[in-house]
């Protein structure tokens, strides 16, 4: 199979390191070219990565390559309509990051600009790439609990707004500067755009859709951040399943620049846990664990070191594939377009202060 | 179920080598047989040796090693393993080793280190055959601790259980290589990097021989009662 020859743009997103390794190692892959947003990561990108040409912007990267033929959009989710028409008018296939956007006009003319020239655009939820979600997954299907009475899950982190500063400006993390309901000094755009996880993982674990939701939002932990920062759902799903769900920024963290050691206040980074209760059973899953632990340098805390994380082994893997072989991704913008209209509503909910029926 | 693993990896990662694995105990490489020390290709391991050389900790100290081990594993196999995870994740040599063995299931023993740290060690095979893998590992240094089991517990946690008809509990850590159990794809990891690189082969078969003289020094010290300097 030929390689693909891959570029990324902006590079101001979380994920954007996870890439370096895999777009580095995988003999399916040529990277070309980086484009960065501006000086502070492509300082960063500079001390982090060596031999891949850099440049201010994604047009002029584009230009000089027209050999690009796929790109990853590691970009703040504002960029990425301007992005995905950059990208699909050359032709050139995108590997999206998890929130295309939340504007439903603009994500309807993500999809036609795709289908209409013909490009993959497979979105980034690495959950799919996890082998103990595929054991998760393999269980339930298995029988071995019954059949699937609740769903309860847990997609928390530290907050990334310090090091990803556009994950703390409304306007470049929802689109737009919405209160989060009357009388509340916050606005949509927080913990909850962060972590679209466990409402991707519930339709695809359940294979039905939401029906009801309620959402509350609680007091910041970080009462200096303009957006939510603790938020939970409660609902049932079309299937009668019903679930509890925490995209939470609730594990604290030190206010740093660039992520690195130290980054934790809270000894864990992150969780992924997700309680399935059957008719016949119970299955407990923790996505990112067990790992190893220390207290030691730079603040000798108790902390979680993540240990077993490869997840864009799997992704990159089934975009090439998809490129390559001309296949629909698995988690492609028509499906994922549930998924963002579901998380819209849980922000209704805590505006209304009421059950939103789906 | 290993070669086709392994395979994969050979094709996918464009190794142009002929490599033949049958069990997880040996791979034979270009005609030749190395023996897989499957522990070093666990990233548990790796990560502990990382955060002890990386600046996370300094000054090691003591390095603590259990594991207990269903019925129908040999002893010294276990001794052997363990032996080899504290050179490894420490990173130095046993120069000393004290050990006492009973009915050939149960051993405790210290191993110095030559960079001064004191290894202590208890492994047994008393679990019922079939049981899971009990163990932990953990080094203490002047500046803080680092460990593969969680604090405050006893034994291993697992990434899924199931309680149902039956209790089962899973840990997958590798996408790739899925279906395989962790000691499994610890055993199909390294048996890959084996193939991909010469010096490694050359450096496992030294390791193979530095265990061997540790083995016959701790048989040497049960059976004698004394500290053996090796």
């Amino acid at each position: 199979m030929e390689k693909l020859k891959i570029a990324m743009m902006s590079m101001t997103h979380g994920h954007t390191r996870k890439y370096y390794q895999v777009l580095k190692e995988n003999p399916k892959l040529e990277w070309i070219a980086v484009s960065t947003a501006n000086e502070d990561v492509k300082r960063i990108f500079l001390n982090s990565v060596e031999g891949i040409p850099c440049y201010d912007s994604d047009e002029e990267m584009l230009d000089a390559h027209p050999e690009i033929e796929a790109a990853v959009l590691a970009s703040e989710n504002s960029e990425h309509l301007r992005q995905m028409k950059l990208c699909a008018e050359r032709g050139i296939h995108i590997l999206s990051m998890k929130i295309p956007t939340f504007d439903m006009e603009e994500y309807d003319e993500m999809i036609r600009l795709c289908e209409e020239h013909h490009v993959v655009c497979q979105i980034e939820l690495e959950l799919h790439y996890n082998p103990v979600v595929a054991r998760m997954k393999e269980l339930v299907e298995s029988g071995k609990i019954g059949n699937l009475l609740s769903f309860k899950a847990t997609n928390t982190t530290l907050s990334p707004v310090w090091a990803f500063p556009w994950q703390g400006v409304p306007e470049k993390s929802y689109g737009k500067r919405v209160p989060l309901k009357d009388g509340d000094s916050r606005f949509r755009g927080g913990a909850l755009c962060d972590h679209p996880h466990i409402f991707d993982m519930i339709r695809h674990v359940t294979g039905s859709e939401f029906d009801t939701l309620y959402a509350s939002a609680a007091p910041n932990i970080r009462p200096d951040i303009e957006e939510e920062d603790m938020l939970n759902i409660v609902g049932r799903m079309k299937n009668g399943v019903i679930f509890s769900l925490d995209p939470s920024w609730s594990n604290m963290e030190e206010r740093l620049k660039v992520p690195g050691p130290g980054w934790e206040v809270a000894p864990k980074r992150m969780e992924v846990n997700l309680i399935l209760c059957g008719d016949k059973g119970t299955v407990m899953t923790d996505c990112f664990g067990p790992n190893t632990y220390h207290n030691g340098a730079p603040n000798d805390r108790y902390t979680v070191n993540y240990t077993y994380f490869d997840e864009w082994v799997g992704l990159i893997d089934e975009f090439v594939d998809n490129i390559r072989l001309d296949r629909l991704p698995k988690i492609n913008l028509r499906w994922h377009r549930e998924t963002v209209r579901v998380m819209n509503a849980v922000y209704d909910s805590i505006a209304s202060g009421k059950v939103v029926q789906l | 179920m290993y070669q086709e693993k392994l395979d994969l990896l050979l094709k996918k990662y464009d190794v142009p080598v002929s490599a033949r694995m049958d069990g997880t105990e040996a791979v034979e490489i270009g005609g030749k047989e190395y023996p897989i020390l499957s522990h070093r290709a666990e990233r548990r391991f790796a990560e502990l040796r990382k955060m002890l050389h990386n600046g996370t900790t300094e000054g090691m100290s003591a390095v603590r090693c259990g594991h207990v081990a269903p019925a129908d594993v040999p002893l010294y196999d276990l001794i052997r393993r363990e032996l080899d995870i504290a050179r490894f994740i420490t990173g130095q040599e046993i120069v000393g080793v004290t050990a006492f063995v009973r009915d050939d299931r149960a051993a405790t023993l210290i191993a110095e280190l030559d960079g001064g740290p004191v290894c202590s060690m208890e492994v047994a095979n008393t679990l019922p055959e079939g049981a899971k893998h009990i163990d932990k590992h953990e080094v203490i240094t002047a500046r803080g601790l680092v460990c593969d089991r969680v604090v405050d517990s006893q034994i291993p946690a697992q990434s899924i259980y199931l309680y149902g008809e039956t209790e089962e509990a899973y840990t997958d850590v590798d996408f790739e290589l899925y279906g395989l159990d962790q000691d499994e794809v610890a055993a199909v990891r390294f048996a890959f990097a084996l193939a991909k690189d010469q010096g490694l082969r050359e450096e496992t078969l030294r390791n193979a021989e530095t265990l061997d003289r540790l083995i016959e020094a701790v048989q040497k010290s049960a059976e004698t009662g004394e500290r053996i300097p090796v």
